[in-house]
């Protein structure tokens, strides 16, 4: 056994310990309290040296390890090798444990809390789970032999904002466990009057954090994937993105319950769905059960069976639970007017609800429809055309909102205090319109976006004399109107041309002269880049967008080169690219000191050239040759290298006129090459690059918008973490 | 408060219903080639490459690919869009979109791979 698996194990009985002792303690016994605490630190002082073990494990290289030797190899900079950890499934439902366990200190250290010790044994409970799955598939597991280099990390993942992805969804995944716990513990009490204050700012941390993982991972997508986009509505980002919006109703349910006492069962059932959300999230793309509808293949590790038990668990006693106990639960009687703080509020918790409900039946349809009968999937406009009218009533709700009270208001009230901003709305509108925002829902929901930004801006600025915490709410819909013109923009107004550029051929696209000039050889390892030049008045640079065959992935990456713009980004991104078809010569021999003539060339063999012959189990050969040509003489060394598993890669060198040679055998005990060589200059069969450009007008409004909101919502964050 | 109420839960119907219509619209069932040439609507087919009927138009912009089933049914697919990465490598194809005169035009194509890429989201 591991190391890590024994301290996997301490951790899980000291979990079980802990939440017995923390159920025993909700008697009211303080003694059995201060046990429980000293378990529970004893459980996370454990789990923080099995994470440490593996991040040990990764820096030594153990490649014994099979999660080590699956997700790195020796020449990763440290950086990464610290990013591997999380490259695969066992890493981050460690990485999940560590977190979850790490913010349950703030649960611990909590003093004077009624609900504690069933808050404890509920979140154990949690805890607990991911322990049992991790000893199932353990990132500890041992190779029976030691493999002397590891697979490397997925290149895809080699970017500073893939680093930091994982960690901040998990840290949201971990922190939305809280709010249902202190449901859980709320509903088995009956008291529900500080369940709410305990559990909003983690409400807003787990908004905050799951809010900037999707976010920084939608702008990863943009700028390494290549297909232009930064949302595919694949169930993977889904999973994260339905509990994201749930958790956002939440926030919302619970102002409105503070505020009005109202919605008590919905803020119940919506901290316990949110949660439920991420098991079945966690479900959907571990399992394997989507396989055949995702553009990522995920491998079933085996614990299904684990996932669905403990989600059917989870599920069955939560959901009974409230069920069991909504007829006692008394919402206040809610204010009769329609035009009111409070009546708007509901309706953003509804319509939020419903576009996650839309979302998750979308992201379910291969299970739902694999019920009766063949497993179906939803395309893409499905989910556009559900969601872009509950945009525009959000975007309706966000616009009156900060002109509303919490009391009734009279539309006459209203209609003065909206009438300034709209005519600025209608002003702004009639220039998108005339930019050539031209179909109806997309006019509605650009109209509502400005209005949303508009109405916000306003009531902020007013605001801003008090207290800059209070703002945050207003801050943050004003992220949410920026963003919503971004992604209009940005996806419904970008325009795209294709083009067939041969080598040396100038054509034009968006005003831009673009020249391609050829391959570079990149200074990472077998990543070419291609080589275009761009060119529009005094504007001059060159574009150096990658397509590469990826040894990892066993398939070709497209990696797109982003000119960065104030208005509009300008996108490059490879499609396809032909090498030049050569004609091959007949291969000859030839002995070391013998000279040859081969299609006007004359070709001496000097020596091999062996100077650095062997690195990380290659062997690398070259050919020293004097070139004689047109009576000009030169030398050349084409080289062969012989990698693992018999791979053998040639590299060519250029001859003069425009030909090249290849080093085709060593026959190193006869002293003996045999050469080949390769003529260029067939017409017709030249380079070309299929290069796809397209602008992406206003998309750092998208970018602005979704740092505005992660700013605002941790500001929310941050005043309620001081009210706790 | 009845009026509320009843707004709400009107939304709510509305919603529902054209949230169903949407899904009926959009939703693509895997089916054989058969009924793949038979069908009017968008459909989705499983494959696998037949390497030499795999050509890229360059001019034109268009990929042209053939999947075989397993009892042998070939179908011939455009794909108005590039390659897809991995396409050699691919233990089947999945393609959506629909058949129209004698081709499978194809809206979307995803490559299921041997080698597994764990996301790590």
């Amino acid at each position: 056994m591991a190391s890590g698996d024994l301290l996997l194990l301490l951790c899980l009985l000291g979990a079980i310990f802990s939440a017995l002792l923390f159920l025993w303690s909700a008697k009211g016994d303080k003694k059995i309290l201060d046990w429980a605490k000293i378990a529970y630190y004893l459980t996370f002082l454990f789990s923080l040296l099995a994470t440490l073990n593996l991040f040990y494990l990764f820096l030594n290289h153990n490649f014994q390890t099979s999660y080590v030797f699956g997700y790195s190899s020796t020449d990763l900079p440290f950086f990464y090798l610290i990013s591997s950890f999380w490259a695969g499934q066992e890493g981050t439902f460690l990485l999940w444990l560590f977190i979850g366990l790490l913010l349950g200190l703030f649960l611990v250290k909590k003093k004077g809390d009624e609900l504690q010790g069933y808050v404890l044994f509920f979140y154990l409970l949690v805890q607990i789970f991911l322990l049992v799955l991790l000893l199932k598939k353990s990132p500890f597991e041992l190779l029976p032999d030691i493999p002397p280099e590891g697979k490397g990390l997925n290149p895809l993942l080699k970017d500073p904002w893939m680093v930091s992805h994982p960690p901040l969804v998990f840290i949201g995944y971990a922190g939305l466990a809280i709010p249902f716990v202190y449901a859980l513990a709320a509903l088995i009490k009956n008291k529900y009057d500080t369940w709410i204050k305990s559990s909003l700012p983690w409400v807003g941390f787990s908004a905050f954090t799951l809010g900037a993982g999707i976010f920084v991972g939608g702008f990863w997508a943009y700028k390494v994937l290549g297909w232009g986009g930064y949302w595919g509505w694949d169930p993977v980002e889904n999973a994260s993105l339905i509990p994201w919006i749930t958790t956002v109703a939440l926030i919302h349910g619970f102002i409105l319950e503070r505020n009005k006492n109202n919605l008590k069962r919905t803020n119940l059932f919506l901290a316990i769905i949110s949660f439920l959300l991420i098991l079945y999230g966690t479900f959907l793309t571990r399992s394997g059960v989507l396989a055949d509808f995702s553009v990522h293949s995920f491998a079933d590790l085996g614990l299904n069976q684990y996932l669905v038990f403990f989600m059917v668990i989870f599920t069955a006693f939560s959901l009974g639970l409230l069920v069991f106990r909504s007829s006692k639960l008394k919402s206040a009687e809610s204010g009769k007017s329609i035009l009111s703080q409070e009546f708007i509020v509901l309706l953003g918790v509804i319509f939020l609800s419903l576009s996650a409900v839309l979302i998750l039946i979308g992201t379910s349809a291969p299970l739902l429809t694999g019920l009766s009968g063949k497993a179906s999937n939803v395309t893409v406009p499905y989910y556009i055309r559900t969601n872009l009218p509950i945009a525009i009533i959000l975007g309706l709700l966000l616009s009156l909102s900060p002109f509303l009270l919490w009391k009734e208001e009279s539309v006459k009230e209203l209609g003065k205090k909206i009438s300034l901003p709209l005519i600025i709305v209608i002003i702004l509108s009639i220039i998108a319109w005339i930019s050539g925002v031209r179909s109806l829902s997309y006019f509605l929901f650009i109209f509502f976006s400005i209005f949303v930004l508009v109405s916000n801006f306003i009531i902020f600025f007013k605001r801003l004399k008090g207290k800059l915490l209070n703002t945050a709410g207003y801050l943050t819909h004003i992220g949410i109107g920026l963003m919503f013109i971004g992604i209009l923009t940005s996806s419904g107004y970008s325009k795209s041309v294709k083009l067939n550029l041969l080598k040396g051929e100038t054509k034009e696209a968006f005003g831009y002269q673009l020249t391609f000039q050829g391959e570079e050889n990149s200074s990472r390892k077998n990543e070419n880049l291609l080589l275009v030049q761009v060119k529009k008045g005094k504007e001059n640079f060159t574009a150096k967008p990658g397509l590469y065959w990826s040894e990892y992935n066993q398939g070709m990456m497209r990696k797109p080169h982003i000119k960065r713009g104030m208005i509009e980004d300008y996108y490059f991104a490879p499609m396809e690219y032909k090498k030049e078809e050569l004609n091959f010569s007949e291969p000859f021999n030839l002995s070391k000191g013998e000279e040859k003539e081969v299609e006007g060339y004359k070709i001496k063999f000097l020596n091999f050239d062996m100077t650095s012959h062997e690195q990380g189990g290659q062997v690398r050969v070259g050919a020293v040759l004097e070139i004689t040509y047109q009576n000009q003489k030169g030398t050349v060394t084409p080289v062969i290298v012989f990698g693992e598993q018999n791979k053998i890669t040639q590299i060519e060198a250029g001859l003069p006129g425009d030909n090249l040679i290849f080093l085709e055998r060593v026959m190193a005990d006869q002293k003996m090459v045999t050469l080949s060589i390769g003529k260029k200059g067939n017409k017709g069969s030249g380079e070309v690059l299929l290069l796809e450009v397209s602008n992406k007008p206003l998309i750092n409004l998208l970018w602005v918008g979704l740092v505005v909101i992660m700013t605002g919502l941790f500001m929310m964050t941050w005043r309620r973490s001081k009210e706790m | 408060m009845k009026l509320k109420y009843v707004i709400g839960i009107g939304i709510i119907l509305i919603f529902i219903v054209f949230g169903a219509l949407s899904f009926r619209k959009n939703l693509t069932p895997y089916v054989g080639f058969n009924e793949a040439k038979s069908s009017n609507s968008s459909v989705q087919i499983i494959g696998e490459v037949l390497p030499e009927e795999t050509k890229y138009d360059l001019e034109n912009q268009k990929f042209y690919f053939t999947l075989k089933e397993p009892k042998g049914e070939k179908m011939n697919i455009v794909f108005n869009g590039v390659k897809p990465a991995n396409f050699e490598q691919a233990t089947s194809i999945v393609v959506i979109g629909r058949y129209e005169g004698g081709l499978f035009l194809a809206d979307q194509v995803l490559v299921k791979c041997p080698s597994k890429y764990q996301g790590a989201k």
